[in-house]
C-alpha cells in the first residue's frame, strides 16, 4: 500500500463517498510520482549510509550551519542534503521520512531515499527553534535562476560539463574493468590482450565470405568486437580483420549519463536576509489539536514518526526508531472535544494488537506559562490498553 | 511431532447439537398448505380453506407472541418471560443476556458454583471456551516441558551438560505440582465429589438474569416479523405499543439526552441504523451489535453459535441528496478508518462500510407510513481490506 509511507495530507477528511477515497488515493500516488528525483550513485550510498551515521558519535555529516533551508514545495516540507537529514535526526530527534525512489531499484518502496519529507509539526517545530527557516523552494528557483548572471550561468555549465563528463568517464572505465575482469574470470583473455591463437570461426567466416573489405563505408555492425571499445580509424575492418589488441581504456565520445544533483540551493538560492529568516506567510501552521501533543512528546525526549499506517495520528519511540520499537499509538485531541466509547475502544484494540499502549492527549487552553498551571506546558494524555478480565 | 503422541490426548467436552437447537433461523414458522392432489377435486377446496381461514396453530407468528418491556433507563427492551428469552435466543440469535456475554446463561454458571448442578452438566458457550483455553495453555506448557527435557538428553549425549538424574525426578515434580495447580485442583475435586454431590442445595438459585434486546432488533422483532408485544414499562396499566408509537419513542431515545418527536430528524441515530439492520437481516444474515470491535455491526452467517463472524460493518450516513447541500456532516479522519480497519483485520474480519443515503425530512401528519418511510433510505456498501503486497501472495 503505497500511500501509508506518506504524510497524508490526510488532514482532508474522510469523506462519505465512497469515490472519492479512490480518487484520494489516486492523487496520493500521483503525487509520489511527481516528487520522485533521479539520484546518482553517491547520493544512493549517502542515504543508505543514513542509518550507520545515526549512531556514531563522530558524524561524517558533523555539524550544520544553523538556521538551514527546509523547502517548501506543494505544501510539503523537504530536505535534501543528507548532511541535514542525519543532522536532525542525531540532534533534534526528527526522522521525518524518506520519500524518493532509488533509480535502480524504481518498483519497490520498501527502500526509500531523498528527500526528506517533514511532517508539518516538524517543520513548526524547527521554526520554533529558531534552528531552520522555510524556502518557497519554486519561488526561489525562479528569483534566484533569474539574478544569476550570464557569467556566473556560464561558469555553472562549464563546471557542470566538465563533472559530468568526469562521471562518464568514471562510469565507463568502471565498465571496462568489469568486463575485463568477466572475461578473465572466463578465461577468454585471448578477446581482449592476444592475437596469437585467433578463434576459428572467424577464419572461416574470412574463407566463406572473399569479398574484399571495402574502405568507403566503416562497418559498425560488427558480431564480434562489440565487446570492445573500438577507435573509429580501426572499425572499418571489424568484420575481417581481428581487432587489434587493445589494453588501454579508450574513451567514448558520447555521454550517455546525466546526473541530477540532489541541492539546488547551493546554485540559486540566495538567502534575502541574514541571519535568514522565515517569511510570516510560510511559518507553517500545524493543527491546534496535535501539535501540542507533538510538542510535549518531543520534550520529553520521545521520536514521533507519523502513525497513518497504525491508525493513529503519530507513533511516540522511546529512541532512534532502528534502536527501538515504538511504545504508543498517540492521538491528539481538543481540550473539550467529544470523543465516543467506540474510539476508545478500538484504540484499545489497536495499540494492545501491536503491543502498544493507545494514548490520547491534549492542550488546557486556559493554561499559562507561569500561571495556574505551574510547570509543564499544559498537556495531559492518557494511555488506554486492552484488559482482559 | 513426537510431543502430540506423547501428551495424552485431551478428552473434549461434547458441544450440544447446535443444528437442533438453533433449527429455525427466525421466531418464525413456515406453514405448508395441504397437498393438492389432482384426481381429487376436494384437495383443492381445501388448500383454498386453509389459505382463506388459517387454523389459528398454523400461524407463522409464535404463539402466544413474545412479550417485552421497553426500558427507558437503559434504552433497551426487556424480555423476562423464560419461553420468550429462549424463544428469541434459539429462534435468530436476538438479544443478548444482561449477566451474560452474549447467550443468557447466568441462571447455569451460578448453579454449577453453587454445587446444584454437576461440573460437566449442561456447558455452556463461555464455559466451554474457557476450558479450552486452559487445556491449550497446559498443552502449551507440556509441550515446552518435554522439549527442553529433549534438548538436554541431546546435549548431554554430546556430553555438554551432565545430566543429573536423581536431582531431576523430585524437581520436576516439585515444578508440577507448582506450574500446574489445576491439575491438582481436579485430583482434588475428584475425592471431594461424592461430598459435594451428597450436599446438593435443595433450595434452587432464582432466576435475575433478563434479555435485553436493542432497540433496533426491537423493531424488527415487531414491525418486521410481527413476533414480539412491546409493553409500555413506565405507565400503572400495560399497554401495548403500536408500531407508530414504538418508531417514535426508539428515534426519540437514539439520541442522548431524549430529544422530543418534533426535534426527530431523518438523520436519527435509530433510523439509519434500523434501516442497515433490516437490510442486513432480511439478506439473512444474523446481526449483532460490534462495539467489543469499534464498529456499529457484525454480521454473522448462520449465528454466533457456529461460526465467528465474518464481516464487520461501520455505517456511514450519506448526505447526498441536494437538500443536504448546506448541511456539516461531521467527518471522520483517515487515521480514524486505518484505525477500525485495522481492529477488524486484526481479528480476520472483512470491513464494510455502509453508506446510508439519508433522504430529506417529510412532514407527516398522524401516522407515519413506515414502509413507505423505510423505503426513501438506500444503502449501499463497499467492502474495505487492508491488503499488502508482500504478505497476501496467495
Amino acid at each position: 500500500m503505497i500511500f501509508h509511507r506518506f504524510y497524508p495530507s490526510y488532514s482532508t477528511p474522510l469523506t462519505h463517498q465512497p469515490l472519492l477515497i479512490f480518487k484520494h488515493l489516486k492523487a496520493q500516488v500521483h503525487v509520489f510520482t511527481a516528487n520522485t528525483l533521479v539520484l546518482n550513485k553517491q547520493s544512493i550510498s549517502s542515504i543508505t549510509s543514513i542509518s550507520s551515521i545515526m549512531t556514531n558519535d563522530n558524524p561524517p555529516g558533523g555539524t550544520i550551519a544553523e538556521p538551514f533551508p527546509i523547502f517548501l514545495v506543494a505544501n510539503r516540507y523537504m530536505l535534501y542534503d543528507v548532511n541535514v537529514v542525519s543532522y536532525i535526526r542525531r540532534v533534534y530527534h526528527m526522522c521525518g521520512c524518506l520519500i524518493g525512489t532509488l533509480p535502480q531499484v524504481p518498483q519497490q518502496n520498501v527502500f526509500l531515499g531523498l528527500p526528506l519529507e517533514l511532517m508539518i509539526e516538524e517543520a513548526a517545530l524547527l521554526v520554533e527553534k529558531g534552528v531552520a527557516y522555510i524556502v518557497d523552494d519554486v519561488a526561489a528557483h525562479k528569483t534566484g535562476r533569474e539574478a544569476m548572471l550570464e557569467q556566473d550561468r556560464l561558469r555553472y555549465l562549464a563546471q557542470r560539463g566538465e563533472d559530468l563528463k568526469a562521471l562518464a568517464e568514471e562510469n565507463h572505465r568502471e565498465a571496462f574493468a568489469r568486463k575485463v575482469a568477466a572475461l578473465e574470470k572466463k578465461g577468454r583473455m585471448d578477446l581482449i590482450v592476444g592475437t596469437q591463437n585467433p578463434p576459428r570461426v572467424k577464419e572461416k567466416e574470412n574463407e566463406a565470405t572473399p569479398t574484399p573489405p571495402s574502405s568507403e563505408e566503416p562497418n559498425t555492425s560488427g558480431a564480434g568486437p562489440e565487446l570492445l571499445p573500438v577507435e573509429p580509424e580501426k572499425a572499418e575492418n571489424t568484420l575481417f580483420s581481428q581487432p587489434q589488441p587493445s589494453t588501454e581504456y579508450a574513451p567514448s565520445q558520447d555521454v550517455t549519463f546525466h546526473s541530477t544533483p540532489t541541492t539546488s540551493h547551493s546554485t540559486y538560492h540566495f538567502p534575502t536576509t541574514n541571519p535568514p529568516t522565515t517569511p510570516a506567510h510560510l511559518i507553517p501552521q500545524p493543527s491546534p489539536t496535535r501539535f501540542p501533543i507533538y510538542r510535549h512528546l518531543h520534550s520529553k525526549g520521545y521520536f514521533l514518526s507519523p502513525g497513518l499506517r497504525f491508525g493513529a495520528q503519530y507513533m511516540a519511540y522511546p529512541g532512534d526508531p532502528l534502536r527501538f520499537h515504538s511504545h504508543f499509538v498517540v492521538n491528539g485531541l481538543g481540550w473539550n472535544e467529544e470523543i465516543s466509547v467506540m474510539d476508545i475502544v478500538g484504540g484499545g484494540r489497536l495499540g494492545t494488537g501491536v503491543k502498544k499502549a493507545w494514548m490520547v492527549g491534549g492542550r488546557d487552553p486556559s493554561w499559562e506559562v507561569g500561571g495556574n498551571g505551574g510547570e509543564g506546558d499544559g498537556v495531559r494524555v492518557f494511555s488506554v490498553e486492552w484488559g482482559g478480565f | 511431532m513426537t510431543t502430540n503422541t506423547t501428551c495424552p490426548k485431551p478428552s473434549r467436552q461434547k458441544k450440544p447439537n447446535y443444528n437442533i437447537i438453533h433449527a429455525d433461523s427466525l421466531p418464525l414458522q413456515a406453514v405448508p398448505l395441504p397437498p393438492l392432489i389432482p384426481h381429487n377435486p376436494l384437495s383443492l377446496l381445501h388448500i383454498i380453506y386453509a389459505y382463506l381461514f388459517p387454523s389459528p396453530s398454523s400461524y407463522a407468528q409464535p404463539s402466544p407472541l413474545y412479550t417485552a418491556t421497553f426500558s427507558k433507563a437503559t434504552c433497551s427492551v426487556n424480555v423476562t418471560d423464560a419461553v420468550s428469552i429462549q424463544g428469541l435466543w434459539c429462534r435468530g440469535f436476538f438479544g443478548k443476556g444482561s449477566l451474560s456475554r452474549s447467550e443468557p446463561t447466568w441462571l447455569t454458571r451460578t448453579r454449577r458454583r453453587l454445587g446444584v448442578i454437576g461440573k460437566n452438566e449442561s456447558l455452556t458457550a463461555e464455559e466451554l471456551t474457557e476450558r479450552r483455553r486452559i487445556e491449550r495453555r497446559e498443552f502449551k506448557k507440556e509441550r515446552a516441558r518435554l522439549e527442553k527435557e529433549k534438548l538436554e538428553r541431546i546435549l548431554a549425549e554430546e556430553g555438554k551438560i551432565t545430566l543429573d538424574i536423581s536431582g531431576e525426578a523430585p524437581k520436576a515434580d516439585e515444578e508440577d505440582s507448582n506450574s500446574t495447580p489445576a491439575r491438582g485442583t481436579s485430583q482434588e475435586a475428584e475425592t471431594r465429589q461424592p461430598i459435594i454431590t451428597s450436599q446438593r442445595p435443595v433450595v434452587d438459585v432464582e432466576e435475575l438474569e433478563h434479555l435485553q434486546l436493542t432497540l433496533e432488533e426491537a423493531f424488527f422483532l415487531t414491525f418486521g416479523l410481527g413476533a414480539l408485544v412491546i409493553i409500555d414499562g413506565s405507565s400503572n396499566h400495560e399497554k401495548q405499543l403500536s408500531n407508530n408509537e414504538l418508531l417514535n419513542l426508539f428515534r426519540m431515545y437514539s439520541y442522548t439526552p431524549v430529544r422530543e418527536v418534533e426535534a426527530l430528524r431523518p438523520d436519527d441515530p435509530f433510523m439509519v441504523n434500523y434501516v442497515v439492520y433490516h437490510h442486513f437481516r432480511s439478506l439473512g444474515w444474523v446481526v449483532k451489535p460490534g462495539v467489543k470491535f469499534a464498529v456499529d455491526y457484525l454480521l454473522y452467517n448462520r449465528g454466533p453459535a457456529f461460526t465467528h463472524a465474518e464481516f464487520a460493518v461501520i455505517i456511514m450516513p450519506s448526505y447526498s441528496h441536494p437538500y443536504w447541500s448546506e448541511h456539516q456532516e461531521k467527518r471522520q479522519g483517515w487515521h480514524w478508518l486505518h484505525c477500525v480497519n485495522r481492529v477488524s483485520s486484526q481479528v480476520k474480519k472483512t470491513l464494510i462500510m455502509c453508506f446510508v443515503d439519508i433522504p430529506p425530512p417529510k412532514a407527516e401528519k398522524g401516522d407515519v407510513n413506515i414502509p413507505a418511510l423505510l423505503g426513501s433510505y438506500k444503502v449501499r456498501e463497499v467492502s474495505l481490506r487492508r491488503w499488502l503486497p508482500n504478505r497476501n501472495r496467495d
